[in-house]
């Protein structure tokens, strides 16, 4: 077995070697067509990211080539094979997977429970076992299937882009054992700490093999966290959690405008995260009369909500606009009565001490928001909180434009 | 090998073997894409059925077809159709929310907030739950506890309960409530003590019942029927009560809570009828679902069955039984509907606490083929001296069932074991002619669950027993005592009839002084002098001042929509008959109809719904704010006339807004009819005072102000009485800190106003030595205070621990370097 490992290294290196020029022709391709979608840095504009942990369309070096070439129908992805040759298309292909860190080619099979009972998880149990099932996984996420009857052995190749001493940590989720390059790294059984161990290991810039072996654990919300670390540098997520065979969801501005209700961190609850066509997302509490922050190229990320009951935050993704104007101050409580997508602008009405008051928040610009009130009555005591000069004040009727 | 394999994979694939009753089945509706947990389900017509999703959307099921109609709503739990208002009420976790297509291009456009007179703060577990609504269309939600503290906030009751969480914290206003609100801006608070009150239900007699979690203050998963004003067993929601403070609950024990919560209707025995119990649903169906009409169902989320339970009253209160109908949904159902062929449909969700089914979430749906008769056990009643079960299909021959009674242990440790479990000799039998009615006699006993389990068995026509155990609550036992004739009607949501004795009193707050509440006569006001009224005999020799007397006191004109302000005073009296409704009684009656009553209710017991300020026979009043005999007090009320079409039929029923001595008493509350009558067709009638039996009381200073718009004086006239501190809700914009992460700041800065002082940041800090200290010897070692630097630093005698004063110096010694303009408080200017 071990033989057989040195050999494999070998050959990866070799290969890696041989690439290297391909990637330098992938870039150039990269920079040519693919960015315009996919962002110079790949983290994606009208294309989804290519460095996060996400693939649709699958990971693998075969499944990444075959999105290149054919396309991917219904969306704007053309199939490139029209316009260029194989050769191309692959070192486009090397250098996407050449920027990748963490996980990717998942595939993972379950082995009957019984088997590993009063027995350490090991590779070696494995060959003495019939697997119960085998799939690839699209997505580079850890998808263990809330199945308690099975122990799950997931193989995938780990991106590494850097030489340097790394650990794992996983966080406690039933019985772990993980191998990488066929050596085991880290054992842990909660049920018997003695056995449970972890060390650092060495590992170059390159794909290296990854194989997890795991005993779920009954819990509340199907979590798997692992962390890698490096020394010296800190440490990223190496999986994300599963989304039960759902997608992503991103929510982005449209021709009309949108108000999302989601849990984001640092936003007050109650807001309304107002997302307007030109991508400006404005968080607006109808109940203080506070705009809360505002971002522009944004876009609502719900993914992490997606199988944690929503419990885990949504975020909001784009650029954090610096405010220097607050919203308003009125007298009495401030009730919402309504919320209304209105062609591309978000219409709300409230109640103050009474009094009808229509806040309406409209697009202005590529990066602009403008905020108007109307009220049919004088509303007493309305103060607006901003620095702008020139702009009102007092006047509950007011259009403020937001650039 | 392969073979086995085979038998190993199936049996896999089917976590539960499914158990359905002859002549039904279950089928599953494949769900859109996209659609990732149901938590609700409804009719909206007869050719559609919509679900809404945890993570925010409304689906719409038409002849096989899925059509997205709303998105980016908020974990609506629970969602229902106005068929009249072509509109769906929805359960956001923020709000009640009425969404609209008001295009009519088949998507939601318009999202009416119906209520958010609830507190909401970023506690996850603050699930709401609804609506249900009853048959006046009145919409009734209920709002889960926290579980745990917010930003270090929020109240925890342990009541000697050792150790750190694993108490639901009551974070903000009505949490563990169930309220109504049938109306924007209406929000009517109806009972508390519920924890995690996932399943709410209305029967067809507009009782409200609500389902709850086994957990901490809750023994068991259980059933309760709401009575207005009552308290349920989780004591960190009787914050929200005029009658309790938070010093009050803290010093409270087990046994205070115990003496005043209501015990559930039917406790749910945890494992093998429920563990998460959803809402219940009554078969209204006519026939179509079966022969179990009166009965309900209960779907669960972990143990993925259903139950069917019945109630009867037992001394007062109702009581009853359940059984499991069918085991192994493919998930956990939450919410579930009858739609008008019969066939329940069940909205399902296992994620996160996990469902025997196996899937994340499902949407099925029972049918019943509409002849076949499973051998159940049809019901249980209780008898003076055991119980009565009746089958759906004919025994044998006397079958002797094992029966079992326990108790629970009511804490706040998380749910109890069951207590002083016994098993029961069953000492006679009897078997009816028809075979189907066994009645045991067994040892009763009160506050007891019984179960009751048959070994397997075959009717007479050989059906099998699917559901040999059936569970019974007794509350109470029988008594020789006759039910009344006749019954007074019900109080529609309330859980009461009228004038029953046992509804709770409303709490006794101390209003302010007269001279603090009083009001000026507005200019356009109608004084209502001697030449306004008809009847002399309630003159006095004093002008302005009368005194009840014989026959009713009406004003001359008539009145609708208006404003009205009314002196009034009990007399004291020594007369031993004054009591109760004796003790200066008189009565408001609006419209010449609706009834808000005078009398001395300062000390003096009566029924709740009869004392002063109550809507007659309807609804007490919010707070008793009665000032003693012979003291002035004064009603202000802002009343709107109830419409009526052009054939009479009632449209928008009476409402009013009334304070009693500068105290909120109903905040918009309905009329159910006039004074002891039904609506009938009226225009404007006169004002009028009741004359009754009973120690003097007088009036003075009465004056009103005619054709009022109530809807649009309501929320200034509802902020009358309170001072302008009060009603200043809103938190002022402040520009916020920016040093510190807003997880910090709001637990630093205790007033938020966005300024922390330095005592403020050394209070947190010191009060997080104590935290730190886990063996409480005064001192801080390297592993309560894991920050190698600043331990180094500070551990000045290098003495390997920190004691406060140098653990104090860390932060006194940090707070300079984030006052970054050195102006003594962290603030926005620090930057």
């Amino acid at each position: 077995m071990k033989k057989f490992l040195f050999t494999f290294i070998s050959l990866g290196t070799l290969c890696q070697t041989l690439v290297a020029d391909s990637i330098k022709r992938g870039e150039e391709i990269y920079k040519q067509v693919c960015h315009i979608c996919h962002g110079l840095d790949m983290n994606g504009g009208i294309g989804p990211s290519l460095i996060d942990d996400f693939w649709k369309h699958g990971d693998s070096p075969h499944a990444v080539l075959h999105s290149i070439s054919e396309g991917i129908p219904n969306t704007e992805m053309a199939p490139y094979k029209q316009l260029f040759k194989e050769d191309d298309l692959k070192a486009a292909r090397d250098f996407i997977l050449s920027k990748q860190k963490g996980l990717r080619s998942l595939a993972l099979s379950s082995y009957p429970k019984a088997h590993f009972k009063g027995k350490k998880l090991s590779l070696d149990l494995l060959k003495t076992v019939e697997s119960l099932e085998q799939k690839s996984i699209k997505e580079n996420l850890i998808y263990f299937k809330n199945r308690y009857d099975a122990v799950a052995h997931l193989k995938a190749d780990l991106y590494i882009q850097e030489d340097g001493v790394y650990g794992l940590r996983i966080r406690k989720a039933g019985r772990t054992a993980v191998y990488i390059n066929g050596k085991e790294v880290l054992f842990q059984d909660e049920n018997n700490k003695s056995l449970n161990k972890a060390q650092d290991f060495k590992l170059t810039k390159g794909v290296h093999k990854i194989e997890i072996l795991h005993d779920e654990k009954m819990q509340h919300s199907l979590k798997f966290h692992a962390t890698m670390t490096q020394e010296g540098k800190g440490h990223f997520t190496l999986m994300g959690k599963s989304l039960e065979g759902s997608e992503p969801k991103m929510v982005r501005a449209g021709a009309e405008a949108k108000v999302i209700r989601k849990y984001v961190h640092d936003i007050s609850p109650r807001t309304l995260l107002c997302l307007l066509p030109n991508k400006v997302l404005v968080a607006y509490n109808p109940y203080s009369g506070k705009i809360e922050k505002v971002w522009k190229n944004s876009f609502v990320d719900q993914t992490p909500s997606l199988n944690a009951r929503s419990a885990l935050p949504s975020s909001i993704m784009g650029q954090e606009l610096p405010s220097n104007f607050h919203g308003y101050n009125t007298k009495h409580k401030i009730k919402m009565l309504s919320y209304q997508s209105k062609g591309g602008s978000v219409l709300i009405k409230t109640a103050i001490g009474g009094k009808e008051h229509k806040v309406t928040i409209s697009p202005l610009g590529a990066t602009g928001f403008s905020l108007k009130g109307e009220s049919k009555e004088a509303i007493p005591g309305f103060e607006l909180v901003h620095e702008m000069t020139g702009s009102p004040k007092t006047n509950s009727n007011f259009k403020i434009d937001f650039n | 090998m392969k073979k086995f394999l085979l038998t190993v994979l199936s049996v896999l694939c089917t976590p539960v073997f499914a158990q359905i009753p002859d002549g039904y089945k279950l089928d599953t509706i494949t769900l859109p894409k996209g659609s990732i947990s149901l938590l609700g389900v409804c009719e909206k017509n007869d050719d559609t059925i919509a679900i809404c999703t945890w993570e925010g959307q409304i689906w719409e099921y038409t002849k096989g077809k899925w059509h997205l109609f709303a998105e980016d709503l908020m974990e609506p739990n629970g969602i229902y159709y106005d068929k009249k208002e072509e509109a769906y009420y929805l359960a956001q976790k923020p709000e009640l929310t009425r969404v609209k297509d008001t295009n009519a291009d088949g998507k939601a456009d318009l999202f009416e907030t119906v209520t958010a007179d609830f507190g909401y703060t970023k506690g996850y577990h603050e699930y709401h739950f609804g609506p249900v609504v009853d048959s006046l269309g009145r919409k009734y939600a209920s709002l889960n506890l926290s579980a745990r503290k917010v930003d270090g906030k929020g109240l925890e009751v342990r009541a000697g309960r050792p150790g750190e969480h694993g108490v639901m914290v009551y974070t903000a206003p009505y949490r563990g409530w169930v309220y109504r609100s049938d109306r924007q801006g209406h929000f009517h608070p109806i009972a508390s003590g519920f924890r995690s009150p996932c399943g709410i239900g209305m029967s067809p007699q507009d009782e409200l019942f609500i389902t709850d979690n086994q957990g901490d203050w809750m023994p068991d998963c259980a059933l309760f029927h709401v009575q207005e004003g009552k308290f349920y067993g989780h004591p960190g929601s009787l914050a929200a009560r005029p009658d309790y403070s938070e010093e009050k609950i803290l010093s409270m024990k087990n046994e205070d809570f115990a003496k005043i919560r209501t015990m559930p209707t039917i406790w749910l025995p945890r494992t093998y009828i429920s563990n998460s119990p959803g809402s219940p649903v009554w078969d209204t169906t006519k026939g179509k679902f079966g022969f179990f009409k009166d009965q309900f169902f209960i779907g669960d989320q972990s143990v993925s069955n259903l139950i069917r339970c019945g109630i009867e009253e037992v001394g007062g209160a109702y009581q009853g039984w359940c059984v499991q109908f069918l085991k192994g949904t493919q998930s956990g159902t939450v919410k579930m509907e009858f739609d008008k062929d019969g066939n329940l449909w069940t909205a399902q969700v296992g994620r996160g606490w996990r469902s025997q089914g196996g899937k994340r979430t499902a949407l099925q749906k029972v049918s019943w083929d509409g002849k076949t008769i499973p051998f159940e056990i049809y019901e249980v009643n209780i008898t003076k001296d055991g119980f009565k079960i009746t089958f759906t299909e004919p025994l044998t021959k006397k079958v002797t069932p094992a029966v079992k009674s326990w108790h629970y242990n009511y804490s706040a440790i998380y749910g109890s074991d069951r207590v002083d479990e016994k098993n029961l000799p069953v000492q006679s039998m009897k078997l009816s002619k028809d075979k189907k009615v066994l009645e045991i006699k067994v040892a009763l006993e009160k506050h007891k669950v019984y179960e009751i389990n048959f070994p397997e068995m075959n009717s007479a026509n050989n059906k099998k027993l699917l559901n040999r155990s059936i569970f019974y609550t007794v509350n109470n036992l029988l008594t020789s005592q006759k039910k009344p004739k006749r019954l007074k009607p019900l109080i529609p949501g309330a859980g009461w009839r009228k004038n029953d004795g046992r509804r709770p009193a409303p709490a006794v707050v101390t209003p302010k002084s007269f001279a603090e509440t009083a009001v000026q006569t507005p200019k356009n006001a109608t004084i209502l002098d001697d030449a306004k009224w008809s009847n002399p005999n309630w003159e006095t020799e004093t002008k302005g001042l009368w005194k009840r007397g014989k026959g009713n006191f009406a004003t001359k004109d008539a009145y609708g929509d208006a404003r009205i302000h009314i002196e009034f005073m009990a007399a004291k009296s020594d007369d031993p008959k004054s009591v109760g409704q004796l003790y200066g009684n008189s009565g408001i009656f609006l419209m010449s109809g609706y009834e808000i009553q005078v009398m001395n209710s300062y000390k003096n017991p009566t029924t709740a719904d009869g004392s002063c300020g109550s809507i007659w026979g309807q609804a007490p009043p919010l707070v008793n704010a009665s000032r003693p005999p012979g003291q002035w007090q004064s009603y202000d009320i802002l009343m709107k006339a109830p419409i009526f079409d052009n054939d009479g039929k009632l449209v928008e029923p009476m409402r009013a807004t009334i304070f009693h001595n500068g105290e909120l008493i109903h905040n918009d509350a309905w009329f159910y009819g006039q004074v002891n009558k039904a609506y009938q067709a009226h225009g404007k009638r006169p004002l009028m005072i009741q004359d009754h039996k009973g120690s003097d009381v007088f009036f003075r200073n009465m004056w009103i102000v005619p054709n009022v718009d109530y809807d649009k004086s309501l929320e200034v006239f509802r902020s009358s009485f309170k001072s302008e501190t009060e009603i200043n809700h809103n938190v002022k914009i402040i520009k916020p800190i920016t040093v510190l992460n807003r997880h910090m700041v709001s637990m630093m800065d205790s007033n938020a106003n966005e300024v922390i002082t330095e005592k403020e940041f050394l209070g947190f800090w010191t009060k997080q030595f104590n935290h730190d200290d886990k063996n409480k010897d005064g001192k801080l070692s390297p592993e309560e205070f894991p920050h190698e630097g600043a331990f180094r630093g500070a551990d000045k005698d290098k003495s390997q621990s920190l004691d406060r004063e140098e653990h104090r110096k860390i932060y006194s010694d940090q707070f300079p370097g984030l006052d970054k303009n050195k102006d003594r408080q962290i603030d926005h200017k620090d930057k």
